[in-house]
């Protein structure tokens, strides 16, 4: 029977996970993954990559948990964790000049909205224009819905500069959107810095 | 006015975001989850900071009894020590009055994880403190002896460690933390302890963390509280925001954290997360400025935020108070802050997407006046800048978010230039003797 369905709290499963219980840190990650998973994608663009950060996470937060001093931040921990590993995994490829492969993130087949499809799609593309440090920026903001001084204390980058490449970002991210909505799809180019 | 596309532009793309992102638990998860607990945990005891108490690693060690001989010279060095100091107190530059105007002097901010100086906002730059940790300049005492260094804690960077070195970058103290969440810090008039706000147990409290480095104590105020200040011009009272029943209200205590008196500043607010933001106390300590979301019927939206003053005695009674409305067409009128002259206010005006600094004198009837730079974002996001003080209050100093510009503006033309500073965060500017 699952922890969490035996009445355990999520606190008490931090705290089990802390002191070494691997299923209450089964348990944690369970709840957590797909989001880790799809921040991961969304930073990186590569589910490859995407696969090693979370892996890289995963070790990460086992080995680091003992020292996690309040379980109510057991959540942005995580994902502070995961956009660090996505960092690092972006900074190792380029040390080693290894190009990121920016691969488009596939939709499902039974997509809705026409409208709503191309307003993704459009996103998609622009994202890709990102560095991946703009990126993390951009979706630990929008898609994890944390306040920028958090986004920043997280990357360990001043609020000014979280705030400077969030600005950026939307300013890149409008501009490619604004571009792409009136030329031929697959027309995407490198990252912009 | 009315809201801006671009804000209904900025809420769509979460849902985007989320649509794109089509989060599913992975296939590998289960995988990974295995490999990686399958490896040895770090061993909580190598956890300082969760295990260690302050004082513990503060505590001086026991020294022995040393024999006459050696006493001897230590007595001998004890007495060169105190004439040097005495030479060195002679020597040294007089000190500002903690508030109002006074001379410029360094201008120091950060960079890359780094901390540089000045001598002025076009001199040559130096490193101050540069070491391998992230460290960030948060600012400088009120007598413009020292500065106030915030190093965010790897890997998660959640929680802030507080130093205080002198003015050169030496002496660095540790005063406390790591903290969780903080929210609101400031340096006590006569610079002797710093206030700060942050999370203990989940819980918003303050704690006094003296600058000597002694250790901080969490004052018991019975209430969730941010948002400290030091009353001018002794510090003999802080004020907080504090939280009863689910409403912020404006508190003042002895910094002891004893006799602890709400201020009833005007309370017809709109939402209850929106009541007394970002107080600050002029440089007499006679009045409080501050903003709130009250009814705005001229731009629009129905409601936005503006300025309230209030004068408060020294017992916490109000005896006048009034909410300013400088332009009846603005989004947003906030983040006030006095002029060292403590007659004018120079706080952020939104509209319409941009950001605009503007002045003015708190006077019946005033209308604010836009200073030379301004700052429009996209997405319409507010506070994409941020106004500093200069000690002799015949400019400001205004960061822009967007490209990280800095900005030096006369206050009386609104004249704005752009200084090179290509600094990542804000400039402050060492208070002198004038």
């Amino acid at each position: 029977v699952p922890l969490a369905e035996a009445g355990v709290d999520r606190s008490e499963l931090v705290d089990r996970a802390r002191g070494g219980d691997r299923h209450a840190f089964a348990e944690l990650i369970r709840a957590s993954g797909a989001r880790l998973d799809a921040t991961a994608r969304l930073i990186l663009r590569d589910p490859e990559l995407a696969q090693d950060a979370v892996q890289e996470t995963l070790i990460r937060a086992w080995r680091s948990l003992p020292g996690l001093r309040d379980p109510a931040t057991f959540d942005h921990w995580l994902h502070s964790l995961v956009a660090h590993a996505c960092i690092d995994l972006v900074r190792k490829r380029r040390r080693r000049v290894v190009e990121v492969e920016l691969t488009p993130i596939h939709f499902t087949e039974a997509l809705d909205h026409a409208g709503e499809v191309a307003d993704r799609d459009l996103l998609d593309r622009a994202l890709a224009r990102l560095e991946p440090e703009a990126r993390a920026v951009v979706v630990l903001h929008f898609y994890l819905d944390l306040p920028l001084p958090r986004v920043a204390r997280m990357l360990g980058i001043p609020d000014g500069t979280a705030k400077s490449r969030l600005h950026r970002s939307l300013g890149v991210l409008r501009s490619s959107m604004t571009i792409d909505e009136v030329t031929a799809p697959g027309a995407a180019g490198g990252p912009i810095s | 006015m009315t809201m801006d596309r671009s804000r209904s532009a900025r809420r769509a793309l979460p849902a985007l975001f989320e649509d794109l992102a089509q989060a599913r638990t992975p296939d590998y998860l289960e995988a990974a989850i295995e490999r990686a607990s399958s490896r040895p945990q770090r061993p909580a005891w190598t956890f300082l900071t969760r295990w260690l108490p302050m004082d513990i690693t503060t505590r001086p060690a026991w020294v022995p009894v040393l024999p006459w001989r050696q006493i001897g010279v230590l007595a001998l060095l004890a007495l060169l020590i105190a004439a040097m100091l005495l030479a060195y107190a002679g020597s040294r530059q007089r000190l500002p009055q903690p508030f109002g105007v006074a001379a410029n002097g360094q201008v120091v901010y950060s960079k890359g994880g780094d901390i540089f100086v000045r001598d002025s906002l076009d001199g040559a730059t130096r490193p101050l403190i540069a070491t391998p940790e992230n460290e960030l300049a948060d600012s400088l005492s009120p007598l413009g002896t020292h500065l106030l260094i915030i190093r965010p804690v790897p890997p998660a960077n959640e929680m802030l460690d507080f130093f205080a070195a002198t003015i050169d970058g030496r002496n660095e103290v540790h005063l406390g933390g790591p903290y969780l969440n903080v929210d609101g810090i400031d340096w006590s008039p006569d610079q002797t302890s710093i206030v700060v706000a942050h999370e203990v147990d989940g819980l918003p409290s303050i704690t006094i963390l003296p600058t000597d480095g002694s250790g901080g104590r969490t004052l018991d105020l019975g209430m969730p509280v941010n948002r400290p200040a030091w009353r001018p011009p002794d510090g003999h009272q802080l004020s907080f925001r504090g939280q009863v029943d689910g409403n912020w209200a404006l508190f003042l205590a002895n910094p002891d954290g004893s006799g602890v008196v709400q201020v009833p500043v005007r309370r017809d607010l709109m939402e209850a997360p929106y009541e007394v933001l970002a107080p600050v106390w002029s440089p007499i300590g006679d009045r409080i400025a501050f903003h709130r979301l009250v009814p705005t019927p001229g731009n629009g939206n129905g409601n936005g935020f503006r300025i309230n003053v209030a004068e408060i005695d020294q017992a916490g009674g109000v005896s006048a108070q009034r909410t300013f409305e400088f332009d009846s067409t603005s989004d947003e009128e906030m983040d006030v802050q006095w002029l060292p002259d403590g007659k004018r206010l120079v706080f952020t005006r939104h509209d319409q997407g941009t950001d605009y600094v503007s002045i003015v004198e708190p006077v019946a009837g005033a209308r604010s006046r836009d200073v030379d730079v301004s700052t429009t974002s996209a997405t319409g996001e507010i506070g994409m800048l941020r106004t500093t003080l200069v000690p002799d209050g015949r400019s400001i100093m205004v960061h822009l978010w967007a490209d990280n510009t800095d900005w030096q503006v006369d206050v009386e033309s609104g004249a704005a230039h752009k200084v090179d500073i290509g600094g990542d965060d804000l400039v402050f500017i060492q208070r002198r003797a004038p």
